[in-house]
């Protein structure tokens, strides 16, 4: 019984040695968060000219008008139109085929969706 | 309760009874999974079962009701975890087609854990919550897998001022994707790897354009930092090391595999070694076992030591990813060490029992993963085989009389002196002889002098118990190594060894060198050029192994009723288990004397040694002949692979599959002078595709392969066929050597001493009764002639009346040259030339093959919009049936020379 006592006796105090270092732990967790910050999307720092061509309602003609579009890829926007409805954000039209991250900035500006 | 109840009932439960209920809880998923029974019936089996065993404790026959009940507890629980998948995860919104795959959706949600950093971008864990599909908002539940690929300057600078973190709120727009590829028989479905990985879809995320970030969610601190500290290990690893030692270090210590190059992946899985850069069983006991070393030097309360060993342990498995196989490591490490708290008599069966009842109640499916198996089987076998083998080894070596031991071991005298070589101690006995009050003399082993001499002794038994268990663990993992990775390496057994020492070595001395590149370069650096010469070490011993073919045997595994032979292989190892787990060498009457039981295990271990060689030579895994030729024309996602199988049962492979290879990059690291050459280890068309289905058809050897021509699509994949198969020569139309896809496939070609063939227009190629007539290209032997769509080998086989034209990818030019002789254009089955591209299928030529049925094989979605509709309406009016390789899988025509069937993978 009484080696018993002594076993965890030993044991907190052992325990206890260690919570500073726990707490350590802790605290320089702590220390490394960041508080939570409100950032804008990149997105909403482009400015968008007044002759944009507006992408949910623009024939393949008007399309191919924007840089480096040609006959097939204003095809391709149209067809993405029928067939998933309208685009809810410029940047949607990414996710036509033949539309690289490249080759949407070159027209980024001189699109919109309303 | 249970535990307990048993143990008062029957005198052979006692010692491990936990054991026993995690195979009656095994064997309740097992049938609840082949044989679907409503929970209810379970429910109540179980409930009826459990309060008879209650009842009756004291009777033998409880026993047999707890286990009844145990089996039902087992289906119960399986059928739950089917059941409770809630009906808006992502997974399951994907399966019952309410969102179809690669359509673009919005998706919003928290991150799990840092960026995952790759070579060429890094992988996002989203758990989501909500997403926009068809501008309509829903709540799904489920984890998704996004990858940014980052490749240029701007790129990287976008995604940094988003600054993506641990439970960062982000919304992204993307084609989710949740679908099965390469449809093909020996394929593993994708969808149960993502489903293992616990993750519902994947996508990649086309440009940071795409993502918003919408706030920093609060997370809990020590996870945010041990989250960073890993991430800039990682970044440190990258940073200091050549690539082949940062790739080692990465997948070993912290559980990213992207940064392995394909070279050294390849020497660990010949070496049958890859587990090592898997965090998974033998880190988690390894790191495990170091740290309770090094606990004891503070503190020998086992408490304690239990204590903080397992939260060490349990936050280094949290910072790797927390994936399931470490985390069951990590829970059957701590149980079993617990055992060791509680009760120090406890038997480790019993523990191991333990664990698999934890973790199978904790997801019951799991049973039916590789991994779980691995494990299991492994532990298992040094638990249940390993262990009691040894300590009766030592027994029998170390006897010397006592109260308890009086005669010596009643075994035969060979294994004595055996054991006693390597067990016996000589001071030992001296001093305990002293203290006794009588003296005897004991006869050990003759070699012992010659040992004890040279200090031989400790590493000589050290290696054998290493061995030992090392075989044993092999035996018992034949057959899940052949069934899952169609792989048996003989030189694994000490290869094993060999990497876990010098792997070890490496990452001790890796991280010293880190922890000094914090401070200075120049103290860094001798200990960085240490841990590279560790891993140069460690490669070097396998690579010499991996030269020889023999050192590691690609398998294939057997179908049908032969698939039996893996179950049986269990059965003797059961039973010598069970026979060496009673085996008592001392007691006298033992029943190892009677002659019955001797018989017994060597009926077993002969059959355990035919079973296994049943398994690795294969004898009877060949295909049956059935007078017939067949053509398979395989799903290898955009690209080309057709398995002809002539009617005498000789085999032509035309083209294999593959993708062109994009992801090589240089990586400068601190201390070199110039730039290395990275090839990320990415799984191959080849090797998953066009290998597995070949060795799940039966096949070891292919006798002939063809390329039509050098474009990555059609050749690339033949590599790894030459690789993995014995190939009696190959044919090729041109051997353009500056072709880099063709030069890969050209060097292992002279590697293995394989033929090569050069075929051109006017070659007939005779197979028994069946015939290729060669019609394109013309003969040019000149080494630099091109190999393009347009010198495609055209080929036209013929069996009986029928009639079958393989195009390769030629195009409108050589088709017109073709029709200059339009007799021999006239097939039955024609392959669409080009994968159905509108440069070829030109009507002329449409017409003059006359065909009934015509083959594309095409991705489900090819980056080239193949095929294309015209094509499709050309051949459709000329009367043909089209089928797809990209909707149907794997398209199969057979003929008997009169007739044509057709068969594909999805019906």
């Amino acid at each position: 019984m009484q080696k018993h006592k002594l076993y965890y006796f030993n044991s907190c105090i052992f325990l206890i040695k260690l919570l500073p270092l726990i707490i350590g732990c802790f605290l320089l967790g702590c220390s490394e968060q960041k508080e939570a910050q409100q950032v804008l999307p990149i997105q909403n720092r482009v400015q968008v000219a007044e002759n944009a061509i507006n992408i949910n309602t623009a024939s393949a003609v008007e399309l191919e008008k924007l840089p480096d579009i040609g006959a097939k890829t204003a095809q391709e926007i149209i067809e993405h139109r029928e067939k998933y409805g309208r685009f809810r954000k410029p940047e949607h039209l990414l996710f036509v085929r033949g539309i690289s991250d490249k080759r949407f900035r070159a027209m980024r500006s001189l699109i919109k969706i309303e | 309760m249970s535990a307990a109840n048993s143990k008062n009932s029957s005198s052979n439960f006692t010692l491990y009874p936990l054991l026993w209920l995690a195979v009656c809880f095994a064997l309740g998923i097992l049938a609840t999974h082949f044989f679907v029974v409503n929970w209810k019936i379970l429910l109540a089996v179980c409930l009826v079962f459990a309060t008879l065993s209650a009842i009756f404790q004291t009777r033998k026959f409880a026993l047999i009701f707890l286990s009844v009940a145990f089996v039902a507890v087992g289906g119960l629980c399986l059928s739950v975890e089917n059941n409770s998948v809630a009906p808006n995860r992502v997974k399951r919104l994907y399966d019952a087609n309410q969102i179809k795959s690669g359509d673009p959706i919005e998706i919003e949600g928290v991150l799990q854990g840092k960026p995952e950093l790759a070579v060429g971008g890094f992988f996002l864990i989203l758990k989501s919550e909500k997403a926009i599909y068809k501008d309509a908002e829903i709540k799904i539940l489920g984890n998704v897998r996004l990858f940014a690929p980052v490749r240029e300057e701007q790129i990287k600078q976008e995604y940094d001022q988003l600054n993506l973190n641990y439970g960062s709120r982000i919304r992204v727009a993307c084609q989710l994707r949740r679908e099965d590829n390469y449809l093909n028989a020996g394929f593993t479905s994708s969808k149960k790897l993502l489903d293992q990985r616990q993750i519902d879809a994947v996508a990649v995320i086309k440009s940071p354009l795409l993502v918003e970030k919408i706030a920093d969610t609060k997370t809990f601190a020590p996870l945010a930092w041990i989250y960073e500290r890993r991430q800039n290990l990682i970044i440190d690893f990258r940073d200091n090391f050549n690539v082949s030692t940062a790739g080692v270090l990465i997948a070993s210590l912290l559980g990213n595999q992207h940064f392995l190059d394909k070279n050294t992946a390849e020497v660990f899985r010949n070496g049958g070694t890859f587990h090592v850069l898997v965090i998974s069983g033998l880190h988690i006991t390894f790191i495990g076992g170091l740290t309770l070393l090094f606990i004891r030097f503070f503190t020998n309360k086992r408490l304690s030591q239990f204590i903080i060993a397992s939260l060490f342990l349990w936050s280094y498995s949290i910072a790797v990813g927390a994936d399931v196989p470490v985390i069951r490591a990590t829970i059957m490490f701590t149980v079993l060490l617990f055992s060791q708290v509680i009760y120090r008599s406890g038997t480790l069966l019993n523990a191991f029992g333990l664990c698999g009842l934890i973790l199978l109640v904790w997801r019951p499916s799991e049973i039916f993963t590789p991994s779980f198996q691995l494990t299991f089987v492994s532990v298992g076998a040094i638990v249940a085989i390993a262990f009691p083998l040894i300590e009766n080894l030592r027994a029998i070596g170390t006897w010397s009389p006592s109260a308890e031991t009086p005669f010596p071991p009643n075994v035969s005298k060979r294994l004595r002196r055996f054991c006693e070589t390597l067990y016996w101690r000589d001071e030992v006995w001296k001093i305990e002889n002293k203290r006794n009050l009588w003296t005897a003399k004991l006869f050990k082993s003759p070699h012992l002098r010659w040992t004890e001499k040279r200090n031989l002794q400790n590493p000589v038994r050290y290696i054998f118990e290493a061995i030992l268990v090392s075989l044993i663990v092999q035996t018992c993992l034949l057959p899940l190594l052949v069934i899952y990775f169609h792989r048996f390496s003989f030189a694994s057994i000490f290869l094993n060894l060999w990497v876990g020492i010098t792997i070890a070595l490496e990452s001790f001395a890796a991280i010293i060198a880190v922890f000094f590149a914090q401070i200075s370069n120049v103290m860094a650096f001798p200990f960085i050029r240490l841990t590279e010469f560790f891993n140069w070490l460690m490669l070097s011993i396998p690579q010499i192994l991996s030269a020889n073919d023999w050192a590691s045997v690609r398998l294939l595994h057997y179908a049908d009723a032969m698939k039996a032979v893996y179950f049986l292989h269990f059965v003797p190892l059961l039973v010598l288990t069970i026979f060496l787990n009673q085996w008592k060498p001392f007691s006298l009457s033992s029943k190892f004397q009677v002659s019955s039981f001797k018989f017994f295990v060597r009926v077993s271990a002969v059959s355990l040694i035919v079973l296994s060689a049943l398994i690795i030579f294969h004898p009877f895994s060949a295909p049956k002949l059935d007078g017939r030729l067949h053509i398979d024309f395989l799903d290898v996602g955009q690209g080309d692979a057709a398995l002809i199988t002539f009617p005498n049962g000789e085999t032509l492979l035309v083209d294999g599959g593959g993708k062109r290879d994009f992801s090589q990059t240089y990586v400068q690291n601190e201390y070199a002078d110039e730039p290395e050459l990275f090839e990320p280890d990415t799984t191959k068309v080849g090797e998953t595709v066009v290998s597995a289905f070949l060795w799940e058809k039966g096949y070891s050897q292919i006798d002939y392969i063809l390329a039509t021509h050098a474009d990555a699509d059609h050749i690339q994949g033949l590599s790894d066929v030459a690789k993995n198969f014995k190939v009696r020569a190959a044919m090729f139309g041109r051997t353009p050597v500056q072709n880099a896809e063709f030069a890969e496939l050209f060097e292992i070609l002279q590697k293995r001493d394989i033929p090569i063939m050069k075929i051109s227009r006017g070659d007939i190629l005779n197979f028994d009764a069946a015939q290729i007539e060669v019609l394109y290209p013309e003969k040019d032997d000149t080494p630099d002639a091109v190999s393009d769509n347009n010198h495609s080998i055209v080929l036209r086989v013929i069996y009986g009346r029928r009639t079958f034209l393989l195009t390769g990818d030629i195009e409108q030019q050589t088709e017109r040259e073709l029709l200059q002789t339009p007799e021999f254009l006239q097939a039955d089955v024609v392959k669409a030339a080009h994968h159905g591209s509108r440069t070829s299928s030109t009507l002329g030529f449409i017409e003059a093959t006359r065909a009934k049925l015509v083959v594309i094989p095409v991705g489900r979605e090819s980056p080239h919009g193949h095929p294309h509709q015209e094509v499709l309406e050309r051949w459709t009016n000329s009367g043909a049936k089209i089928v797809t390789t990209g909707e149907r899988g794997t398209v199969s025509v057979s003929t008997d020379g009169k007739d044509l069937q057709l068969k594909t993978f999805l019906r």
